[in-house]
């Protein structure tokens, strides 16, 4: 089953439970039955799968199933919870303070973890599209073993051409360049400015040099595109990584919110 | 591991990657994110160490290596990645000559998460703590925890208690709450809402009628509470009353879309099912009264000149008699005299006229009679001894229902009522009106006749007695003008002066009280019989005292039975109704079933749909008060109105207006028009109310 039918079947899977969720409930409440017992266990239900996703990725070497069949459950009970939390809160906004604590922190593992799914649906693409797929862990060592070969050149250059034209531009322009994550938001928003500043620098730069000194440029060049791809790679994979910030630690308060939610409604029922 | 090179070469023909090229991450420096921290140096210098910190964070790039013992002496065991064995070697003692200062290991992306995560769940349980520290009772807690401010009506509830006003009480602390949440509870909130609201019937069965039956398609259905339908926190402006139509659909069986798409047609005489309080003839007043010549200039010109359409809402309650009657029928009035008593044919005088002398003194003739007497004694001589006449009575006349219901004889037996008419007459000089009085307030059981014998001048009894007993007609000093007790003849009478007067008014409900009165003092089946007489002759509606009957409806009422008082009279004091007593119910003159007459004395809408209600006030806006009364109420001139107003069954009964018909609403209410929901016309309980404890509730709380 190719991507495009997968989504297809778990977005209509997941508009027909919505439906179905929302047509029992008024059915329920229509029989007289107490209808928020009903939406709020069912979203308790749902919010505990929903945290039992992230134990299933810490235990991967128990035969639980994919994390990709997982994934897809997460995505589908997630959207239902939303629809049940709307049907819950009666479409409206909470009013004791602790029910608004309670919707914020649902809301904002939910706003979250929308993000996420389109963080990652959306990011890969741009990031196969430009550069090497980089561990994100490893990019520090790639990032330090370019600024390495790139110092290297330039003492070559000093070296042979006896003149410090490459060292005084890498001193002044390169150096900070190579040696720390660069152009973070420019890369976030796909735009190559700084990349072609620094390239029109370099060309500019090309006629002061002998040849020698402009085979080295030549090789730095590279070093400088090789290195704004991974700080691209660094950029997109960072916050491929930092929504779940938000996510994880108020998926944790959420239950612990709605453990005494539950406490409460049924000690005041 | 994949090294394929970017979207392109650069310009100049350099890979960028060939210098990481053959280097898998094992053979390189130490990378473990899925571990808890990362080499520190990476910090320092860029470049992480080949070793990695320990699993505690503790680093483990102090040495290059491990040196191994091995055949008596210790070998380096530097990777090849870093150079292989170093030439130095180890040092004797076994350690790595080479030796560096101790990094700081750094946490890994995971591992700030994971500590962000404790954190943040650390605080939320320091929150909900913090919570359940705060004073069970006060504002910040009450505050916290619910869940929404409460209805205008309940906003002050939790003022004085806190949530156990409506809530069933628990204590405060965590394994208290548990303990509520999870341990059933025998009585819920509707309990407490009880204390306030009533309804007429059970208050938790459906529609408060306990004989109904629902069917259960919902196990909540089978115990029904307040809160299956309202729910409070909802804010101070929250609807909390309403009722959706598919909850009516869920338990009525006759389902349907809207009122117009399904709803059942009225019934054939709606509205008019049940016999009206007050008895107007609107079809022979409009087709004969108002058109005739005598009386036209007096003709009300529309409906609001009898209606009072300012105030209209189920209601729109006929004008007073003065405004709307009294212009033709003032005279009717005093024209109906109610007949006390009739002073009967008597065939034996057996009244001792010395003591009639004694107690009211001589009468004329006596007296002159007295003094021949005198006067021939006078003159030395002795009169002559009065001759024995035949005793002929000064009436012919029956007695009067009253006189023959209360002495228990016939009106028209001479021979029965001659003997107790005398005595009763005799204890009349004595006692005044008294003695009548107690018979009437003992058959009530409760004093009656204080209103029944209002303003009755004693003189005017004891004259009209006095002159009976010496068996002469009482001559009235004056004529009744004014109305008013009065006795003339043979006979004591009251003539109403206006409408609502308080005399007629008890008379007739102690008439109509009579034969139940009497049955219940274990009367034989003539007396009975006697009672209906004086009844019908008080509320003859032609004859009737002051012709109240002719307009205000007389009809059967169940008889109150003994817990039916009991429980009015436990309501009034505010108490529990007490059981009822076998022997009592034993002795109780009214039975399942059995019927006693009332009568209407103020306007009243018939109450037999007691779940629907309806506002002639925004539909009088919209049609106008005048014509537009009639597109709904339009004269029956052929219904026999007159002739059904004599029966005392209430449901034997014909309006004189045509019944309205389920499309005379359906012009409007429909689908694209204007509401027709259930609750617009329907409501769900029987008469709700308040009881009178919430005024106590309120002197408690304060």
């Amino acid at each position: 089953m190719t991507f495009a039918a997968r989504r297809l079947r778990i977005g209509f899977a997941a508009i027909l439970l919505a439906l179905v969720v929302l047509f029992g409930h008024a059915v329920y409440a229509a029989t007289l039955g107490d209808a928020r017992f009903l939406s709020g266990y069912m979203l308790l239900a749902l919010v505990v799968f929903l945290a039992l996703y992230g134990l299933r990725r810490r235990v991967p070497f128990l035969p639980l199933g994919s994390s990709a069949r997982w994934l897809q459950a997460h995505i589908l009970t997630g959207g239902l919870g939303v629809v049940v939390f709307a049907v819950h809160v009666d479409w409206t906004v909470p009013r004791g303070v602790f029910e608004i604590a309670l919707a914020i922190a649902f809301l904002v593992v939910a706003g979250s973890g929308v993000i996420g799914l389109f963080l990652s649906r959306y990011l890969p693409a741009r990031l196969s599209s430009r550069g090497e797929d980089l561990l994100f862990d490893r990019i520090p060592v790639i990032r330090r073993e370019i600024l390495e070969r790139a110092e290297a050149l330039v003492m070559e250059a000093t070296t042979k051409a006896q003149t410090s034209t490459i060292a005084d531009y890498y001193s002044d322009r390169l150096r900070a360049f190579f040696d720390r994550p660069c152009n973070f938001w420019s890369h976030i928003v796909e735009s190559g400015r700084p990349r072609r500043r620094i390239l029109a620098e370099m060309t500019d730069l090309d006629r002061y040099l002998d040849r020698e000194e402009r085979r080295v440029l030549g090789e730095i060049r590279g070093l400088v595109v090789a290195k704004d791809d991974t700080d691209y790679q660094h950029a997109l994979q960072s916050v491929l990584r930092y929504w779940t910030f938000a996510h994880v630690p108020m998926t944790n308060a959420l239950l612990l919110l709605l453990l005494v939610h539950v406490v409460a409604v049924h000690a005041f029922a | 591991m994949s090294r394929s090179p970017s979207g392109g070469k650069d310009p100049l023909g350099i890979d960028p990657y060939d210098f990481v090229g053959g280097v898998t991450p094992f053979d390189a420096d130490y990378e473990r994110p899925n571990q808890n921290f990362r080499c520190g140096r990476e910090r320092l210098w860029r470049k992480r160490c080949q070793r990695g910190p320990s699993v505690n964070g503790a680093c483990r790039g102090t040495t290059e290596c491990t040196p191994a013992l091995r055949g008596g002496r210790y070998e380096c065991r530097r990777r090849a990645a870093a150079g292989g064995p170093c030439s130095d070697g180890p040092l004797p003692d076994g350690r790595c000559s080479h030796s560096h200062p101790p990094c700081a290991p750094r946490r890994t992306m995971r591992a700030m998460r994971s500590r962000l995560t404790f954190v943040v769940s650390l605080l939320t349980i320091a929150l909900i703590v913090a919570f359940l520290g705060l004073a069970p009772d006060s504002s910040a807690r009450l505050s916290s925890i619910s869940p929404g401010p409460l209805t205008g009506a309940h906003s002050n509830f939790t003022s004085a208690k806190g949530c156990v006003a409506c809530h069933e009480p628990h204590g405060s602390g965590a394994a208290s709450w548990l303990e509520a949440a999870f341990v059933p509870r025998p009585e819920g909130i509707s309990e407490n809402c009880l204390e306030c609201h009533k309804f007429d019937g059970e208050p938790l069965a459906p529609h408060n009628m306990a004989a109904l039956t629902i069917k259960a398609s919902s196990s909540a259905m089978t115990d029904l509470t307040c809160t299956n339908c309202h729910t409070e926190h909802k804010g101070i402006d929250a609807d909390i009353r309403g009722l959706s139509d598919a909850q009516c659909n869920t338990c009525h069986q006759k389902k349907f879309a809207s009122f117009a798409d399904g709803h059942p047609a009225f019934k054939p005489n709606y509205p008019h099912d049940q016999k009206s309080s007050v008895w107007f003839d609107h079809a022979s007043h409009f087709g004969k009264h108002f058109i005739d010549d005598k009386y036209v200039e007096r003709a009300p010109k529309m409906c609001s000149a009898c209606h009072q359409v300012q105030n209209a809402d189920l209601r729109v309650e006929p004008s007073s008699f003065e405004q709307s009657c009294a212009s033709c029928h003032a005279d009717n009035i005093p024209a109906r005299e109610l007949v006390l008593w009739t002073w009967p044919e008597i065939l034996d005088n057996e009244i001792d006229q010395e003591e009639v002398v004694d107690l009211c003194g001589p009468t004329r003739d006596q007296f002159e009679a007295m003094r021949d007497r005198l006067a021939t004694l006078e003159a030395g001589d002795l009169p002559d001894e009065p001759e024995e006449e035949e005793f002929y009575g000064v009436s012919l006349d029956y007695l009067s229902p009253f006189a023959a219901f209360i002495l228990g004889v016939p009106s028209d037996d001479v021979d029965e009522y001659g003997g107790p008419v005398q005595s009763l007459a005799l204890e009349v000089l004595e006692d005044g009106i008294q003695p009548l009085a107690e018979r009437i307030d003992d058959l009530a059981g409760k004093p009656v006749s204080e209103d029944m014998f209002a303003r009755l001048s004693p003189e005017v009894v004891k004259g009209a007695f006095c002159a009976w007993a010496a068996n002469t007609e009482y001559e009235s000093p004056a004529d009744p003008e004014f109305g008013g007790w009065y006795a003339d003849g043979v006979g004591i009478r009251y003539k109403p002066a206006k409408h609502a007067g308080v005399v007629p008014k008890a008379w007739i409900e102690f008439a109509l009280a009579a034969p139940q009165l009497a049955a219940a003092q274990g009367a034989d089946e003539d007396e009975i019989e006697r009672a209906e007489i004086f009844r019908d002759s008080i509320i003859e509606r032609d004859g009737g005292v002051g012709a109240c009957t002719k307009c205000h409806s007389v009809h059967a009422v169940p008889a109150e039975t003994p817990e039916m008082a009991a429980a009015i009279d436990a309501e009034t004091e505010g108490g529990e109704a007490e059981e009822p007593d076998a022997e009592a119910d034993a002795e109780a003159p009214a039975e399942d079933g059995l019927e006693v007459l009332d009568v209407a004395w103020q306007f009243r809408q018939a109450d037999v749909r007691p779940f629907v209600h309806y506002s002639h006030a925004p539909h009088l806006n919209l049609l106008g008060r005048d014509m537009g009364c009639k597109n709904c109420h339009v004269l029956d001139y052929e219904a026999d109105y007159a002739g059904k107003m004599k029966s005392f069954d209430p449901l034997d009964f014909v309006s004189n207006f045509k019944p309205i018909q389920k499309e005379t609403c359906t012009e409007c209410h429909r689908e694209g028009g204007v509401r027709q929901d259930c609750q617009l016309c329907h409501d769900y309980h029987l008469n709700p109310g308040f009881k009178l404890e919430i005024a106590s509730h309120e002197e408690d709380a304060s």
